[in-house]
């Protein structure tokens, strides 16, 4: 096919000024926390509050980059103008990918107010997590991780920059080559997000296991990806910078969103029945900290903000279809996915209560903003939809019937 | 089928009396043509416009103006009556009209309710989509004029049809056949409607009547059943094992010179836990029949060696047999008895304290004797305790009535020292 | 919406093929599909089928009436093994019968037009196989006379059912599931139904579709009304369809035994059963649109598509077999960790290699392009695929059973003729409703294909 004859349309991105600072006030945040912090002597606060947060942004991006290789996989033609936007979100992976090093930093150190595994006095008493000990030693995991967040970024990367090529030259090959290797990386994805859940949430309350938790991560990862997606094209849509992107995209976004939510409430609502129902010593704990000491009413909130609230708000036609409506229950949304984070990972950390502190907030903001922060960079100077894609006139005329 | 573009005239002068005018039908080859003049026939006015198409021709419903379903609303409905439905039915069904614990499962449990819910929810809300579809549609309609006009017949297959039906009052048949016919329509006809026969046809009718008289036979078959008593057995076509080829007690036997289906014990023979004992460790006492209350008669102590082992024994039955009326303590508070007192059983004699000065001065023997034969409602456990176990139930007995009443003199000087610094 | 101009082209022949091969028009794709049904002179290949499917099916009944009258000893259930091939064979027909259900909901919300030639067919399936599927627990409660008991009415014992009990929750949603098949397969055939009695030419076929047409006239209104019932039903059987395996699942992973137990099998159970069921899609498919001369609106695009899911839920299947593994080594938990290599290494190694085999490793042929196209090959691995997921059931319910907890009570399952032949005689019924379907309703969709023609013939607003 050949190059564009007509005008493309202008998206005209923004310039990346804004990243800078949004960069230092992000980093800002995250040094005031681990002032108070070492001020306070309280690491085990900090810690977790560190892996909440940062796995926070994490699913964001792993969200987006799903996004965009399921878009592939299925050649879909509706969702080209936001397809730019979500690889922006998706590599922001990269930057938020180097706040891991203090975690594994620690881990090195033999710190084990986080990962109770990494006691190797504790370890030694335990049979069970001495026969678990050739796959959760600090070394290993440090190896992983750095493989599952390269693999990610790797691929985050690939899929962005083979489109953004495509924005100046051959977008037909790009785009045919990263269909091809759309099917292949999402099962690598499907492999690592697996693993990384094991290893970030699991293996936190090292005795536990639950072989759904993989596609639990997955789950939470599309729903805040979609969230994002939405809240951020949204706002570029506010502000005249996308203006390709109709009421019927929208729309769609809200489908998906909605669907991935009922998604996440059925892959949620399975691990707490059969676990609740069998009732085995070694698994049901896991839920018994979460229902009590105050985790019960953060377990309900989590029903009602994750689940039935976003059911019926976003049921109808007109609430996906009408803007202000869609932010208010995708932002609603990340924040269920916020406290899901946070009651899957505070209560097996010994000495965290149920409010969140200084600490969580400040590393809330510091970790949000970093992700904003390496969107715009993403961003900066380039199209906001993909302009040469041979399937961006089909988004365009996009109509639900 | 006409072909002509001149609309049939409407015959005044000789009125039909067994048809009326419906309608007319025009007949389009495309979508597109449909649609334009649907446009235009709504716009000159015409209210009952209808099109017939193939499959759902898109941008019709704006043509035509029609408004959008209310049946979301009804499957809403149906999926909320299923949900609260199902969920009420399941927690009155289990909790409180037959309460039935299963695997240490509340009995109004959530999680586990919540299958059914969904499944009824969903089952009643595509109920209402189905029959919903038939209501607002008006199905099932087996007659319809237009199923009387040959022209009529390609439109479930490849062609368009606008119809206009003639109680509109703007309806004009000449106009309609001009505007459809400006549009591409390629051909128009008058559509009769039938109305010498809105009656149902004899055949239908009496076959109609056959069927509700032969559908009421069963209920009535049962109403009488119900009503009614039979000297003759009840039908019984399933079985089970309801009759089995054996013999029962005290029933006769053909196959035994002395008829009897029971057997007698063969002489000389002893049956397994049967072999004679002292009379007096069988029976508690020294006589020949049970004597009176206050007798010397009784034995006064075990009359088999008390040791540890035989004490654990004790417990052990105890705890078992004795335990769920008289409670684990012998204070007449087991769960039997705490229940039955709860439900207020007219009929429970709650049992006496083992504590209690009448029991505890009772002789060995005595309290043997009880076990073995019961007292008052108490049955008698001889079947069921066997003679040795029964004295293990009377030293274990003893141990539990000194516990309450021991005097420091009873207790080994050491262990009475270790008491009282604990103390 | 934008100002902004829109580009001009259109997207290329490789990313968007037709949805149909050759001139179609309304009136050849009406032609094609009726002629099938309406024939004079039905062919001989058919009545070949027929007798052979239908003795299976009298077989069936035959060998259910035995059953009946001697007890479910006739079966080679027995201890430590009391859920044996009936139960197998229940969650390998339930299991086919999600393909259809997912090509119709599914795919309808996801705007895939192209399922709009396969998804009659593909419901039909649905619901043969959900009725082999109910025919196996409903003869393994071993009383069947009683099996109204299952329902929640009313009795003189004044006693409910146990909602508590999986295996209720399953008598609700397999019923459920059947229900709402059968409504919005016979929901989507009512337009289709019309057209073949406005093309009647006998007054008796002219009655019957009819009376089945329910009056259809295709007017605006009922198609708005219709759309609106079908979108709505396509979103409800969506997350029906998930529930249905899960709850499936769930007969099995709510229980302790070891290999049962999992917290990944209801979405494990759905990708299985949506594997199975494509696979039997293409199975039967590609010999359909043969006999059937569809090849012009089953296109070989399609089955390219259906390939590509059958080895995206292969590579979900595997996943879970993988995942399962390593949680059972993760656990610590002895009894898990013998499950799984018992699986591997016991007494039914050759039962779980076969399942690795047909699953996971021979649906990866599906990645060279050959094997999407050439329709023979596809099938050949279609049947391994059906071949495995029946394995898979097996290897889940006997494995497990026959070493639970007691090693004492251990034992090797062996099935007895009647549970071969029963297998067999439900393939016999489910052939003998599929061919009854072929010859007296429409298999493909005629509205809605037409719906999706490309232009000049529609135009989309």
């Amino acid at each position: 096919m050949s190059h564009a004859l007509h005008p493309a349309p202008h998206s005209e991105a923004f310039s990346g000024k804004v990243a800078g600072p949004l960069r230092s006030v992000g980093l800002g945040c995250l040094v005031v926390a681990a002032l108070i912090a070492i001020v306070s002597g309280n690491a085990t606060e900090f810690w977790s509050a560190w892996l909440h947060n940062w796995l926070f942004s994490i699913t964001v991006g792993l969200g987006a980059l799903l996004f965009v290789a399921i878009q592939h996989l299925t050649k879909a033609g509706w969702s080209v103008v936001v397809r730019r936007v979500a690889e922006c979100l998706s590599v922001t992976i990269g930057p938020i990918a180097w706040l891991a090093v203090p975690i594994l930093v620690a881990l090195l150190a033999d710190s084990h107010s986080l990962f109770m595994w990494n006691d190797a006095a504790h370890v030694m008493e335990d049979p069970i997590l001495s026969g678990k000990a050739a796959w959760l030693n600090a070394p290993f995991f440090v190896i992983r991780t750095v493989i599952y967040l390269g693999i990610w970024w790797w691929f985050a990367l690939q899929f962005y920059e083979g489109s953004v090529r495509g924005d100046r030259k051959d977008a037909e090959g790009q785009l045919s080559r990263l269909r091809a290797r759309s099917g292949p990386r999402l099962i690598v994805l499907g492999v690592t997000i697996t693993l990384a859940s094991f290893d970030w949430i699991m293996s936190l309350d090292p005795h536990w296991f639950s072989s759904i938790l993989g596609i639990y991560l997955f789950a939470s990862a599309m729903v805040a990806g979609l969230a994002a997606l939405t809240l951020v094209v949204l706002g570029l849509r506010k502000i005249g910078l996308l203006p390709q992107v109709t009421v019927e995209h929208l729309h769609d976004l809200g489908k998906l969103l909605y669907g991935f939510n009922c998604f996440w409430a059925y892959i949620a609502f399975s691990q707490y029945l059969l676990i609740w129902y069998a009732n085995i010593p070694e698994e049901t704990g896991w839920f018994y900290h979460r229902q009590i000491h105050g985790w019960a009413e953060v377990s309900l909130v989590l029903v009602a903000l994750h689940f039935v609230l976003p059911f019926f708000g976003l049921m109808s036609r007109g609430a996906k279809r009408h803007a202000p409506t869609l932010a208010f229950w995708s932002v609603i949304i990340l924040v269920a996915n916020w406290i899901d984070l946070y009651w899957l990972i505070m209560p097996s950390v010994a000495g965290r209560s149920v409010a969140p502190g200084l600490v969580d907030l400040l590393l809330a903001c510091g970790f949000i903003v970093l992700t904003a922060s390496a969107f715009v960079s993403a961003a900066a100077g380039r199209s906001l939809i993909p302009r040469n894609d041979p399937l961006l006139s089909e988004s365009l005329k996009f109509h639900n019937h | 089928m006409s072909t002509t573009v001149e609309p049939t005239p409407v015959t005044t002068d000789e009125p039909e009396p067994a048809s009326r005018l419906f309608g007319a039908i025009a007949i389009f080859e495309s979508a597109e043509k449909l649609l334009s003049a649907a446009t235009a026939l709504k716009q000159s006015g015409l209210t009952k416009l209808e099109a017939h198409t193939p499959y759902p021709v898109h941008g019709i419903d704006e043509a035509l103006r029609i408004a959008p379903t209310r049946l979301p609303w009804v499957v809403l409905a149906g999926a909320l009556i299923g949900a609260g439905g199902a969920f009420a039915m399941q927690h009155w069904m289990n909790g409180i009209d037959y309460p039935f614990l299963i695997s240490g499962k509340p009995l109004m449990s959530i999680p586990s309710s919540i299958p059914v819910t969904f499944e009824v929810a969903i089952l009643l809300a595509a109920f209402a989509a189905f029959f919903g579809v038939l209501l607002f549609n008006g199905l099932p309609r087996l007659a319809h004029p237009l199923f009387r006009t040959q022209v009529f017949r390609r439109v479930t297959s490849d062609q368009f049809a606008l119809v206009a039906e003639s109680d509109d009052p703007r309806f004009d048949e000449l106009r309609f056949g001009v505007i459809t016919t400006e549009h591409g329509a390629t051909s128009v006809e008058s559509i009769e409607q039938d109305v010498s026969s809105v009656a149902m046809p004899t055949l239908l009718k009496a076959a109609g009547v056959s069927l509700v008289a032969l559908a009421l036979i069963p209920p009535v078959l049962i109403a009488q059943a119900r009503a009614t008593t039979s000297e003759k057995p009840r039908i019984h076509p399933i079985q089970d094992m309801d009759f089995q080829a054996k013999f029962k007690a005290q029933t006769t036997s053909p196959f035994f010179d002395d008829g009897r289906a029971m057997r007698l014990q063969i002489s000389g023979t002893v049956a397994r836990g049967d072999m004679p004992i002292d009379p007096a460790i069988s029976t508690g006492y020294t006589s020949d029949a049970p004597p009176g209350p206050e007798s010397s008669q009784w034995l006064d102590s075990i009359p088999i060696s008390p040791t540890i082992e035989l004490m654990a024994r004790g417990r052990e039955r105890f705890n078992i047999f004795c335990a769920a009326c008289h409670g684990r303590g012998g204070d007449g508070d087991g769960i039997v008895t705490v229940r039955a007192l709860e439900l207020q059983q007219g009929t429970w004699v709650k049992p006496i304290s083992l504590h209690d000065r009448s029991v505890r001065d009772q002789p060995d023997g005595r309290l043997f004797n009880t076990i073995t034969n019961g007292v008052r409602k108490m049955p008698g456990y001889a079947s069921q305790i066997k003679p040795e176990d029964r004295w293990a139930i009377v030293l274990y007995l003893r141990a539990l009535q000194s516990s309450r009443n021991a005097q420091p003199a009873d207790v080994p000087a050491d262990v009475l020292e270790t008491l009282r610094e604990t103390n | 919406m934008s100002a902004v101009p829109i580009p001009t082209r259109t997207p290329s022949e490789s990313l968007r093929p037709p949805l149909v091969d050759g001139e179609q028009t309304l009136s050849s794709i009406t032609e094609t599909v009726c002629s099938i049904v309406e024939r004079p002179q039905t062919p001989r290949a058919w009545y070949i089928a027929f007798a052979i499917s239908s003795s299976l099916t009298l077989m069936l009944f035959g060998l259910i009436g035995y059953l009946i009258a001697t007890g479910i000893g006739v079966w080679g259930n027995n201890s430590p093994v009391f859920w044996g091939w009936p139960i197998v064979n229940f969650v390998f027909w339930v299991g086919i019968g999600h393909a259809g259900t997912l090509i119709s909901a599914i795919l309808f919300l996801f705007r895939q037009q192209w399922r709009t030639s396969i998804n009659r067919f593909a419901e039909a399936m649905t619901i043969f196989a959900v009725t082999c599927a109910g025919i196996f627990p409903a003869i393994h409660v071993g009383r069947v006379w009683l099996v109204y008991w299952l329902a929640p009415y009313p009795n003189q014992m004044a006693m409910w059912p146990n909602f508590r009990s999986p295996l209720l929750w399953d008598v609700f949603a397999v019923s459920t599931y059947a229900t709402v098949s059968l409504l919005f397969w016979y929901l989507g055939m009512i337009p289709d139904l019309a057209t073949l009695r406005d093309r009647a030419t006998s007054r008796v076929r002219q009655f019957a579709y009819g009376l089945f047409a329910l009056g259809w006239t295709g007017s605006a209104r009922q198609w708005h009304v219709l759309e609106k019932a079908y979108l709505l039903l396509a979103a409800l059987a969506t997350p029906l369809v998930l529930s249905v395996h899960t709850i499936v699942s769930f007969d099995f992973a709510v229980s302790h035994v070891p290999g049962w137990h999992t917290t990944i099998f209801p979405p494990y159970f759905v990708a299985g059963a949506v594997f199975s069921g494509f696979a039997m899609v293409v199975t039967l498919l590609v010999p359909a649109r043969h006999l059937f001369g569809l090849k012009d609106l089953i296109t070989p695009r399609h089955l390219d598509v259906m390939c590509r899911i059958i080895l995206a839920t292969s590579c979900m299947v595997g996943y879970a077999y993988a995942t399962e593994f390593f949680t059972a080594w993760y656990s610590g938990n002895r009894f898990e960790q013998f499950a799984f290599l018992n699986r591997m290494q016991g007494p039914y190694a050759w039962a779980y290699w076969t399942m690795v085999t047909c699953n996971v490793l021979i649906p990866q042929l599906y990645w060279f392009k050959r094997f999407r196209t050439s329709p023979w090959l596809m099938v050949g691995v279609a049947i391994c695929v059906n071949i495995g997921m029946w394995f898979e059931r097996f290897v889940i319910t006997v494995t497990s059973l026959s070493r639970d907890f007691l090693p004492s009570s251990w034992d090797y399952f062996r099935p007895t003729a009647v549970d071969v032949l029963m297998f067999v005689g439900s393939f016999g019924l489910f052939f003998t409703l599929f061919l009854l379907f072929c010859r007296f309703l429409p298999m493909v969709a005629m509205a809605e294909v037409k719906s999706v023609l490309p232009a000049p013939s529609v135009s989309e607003s």
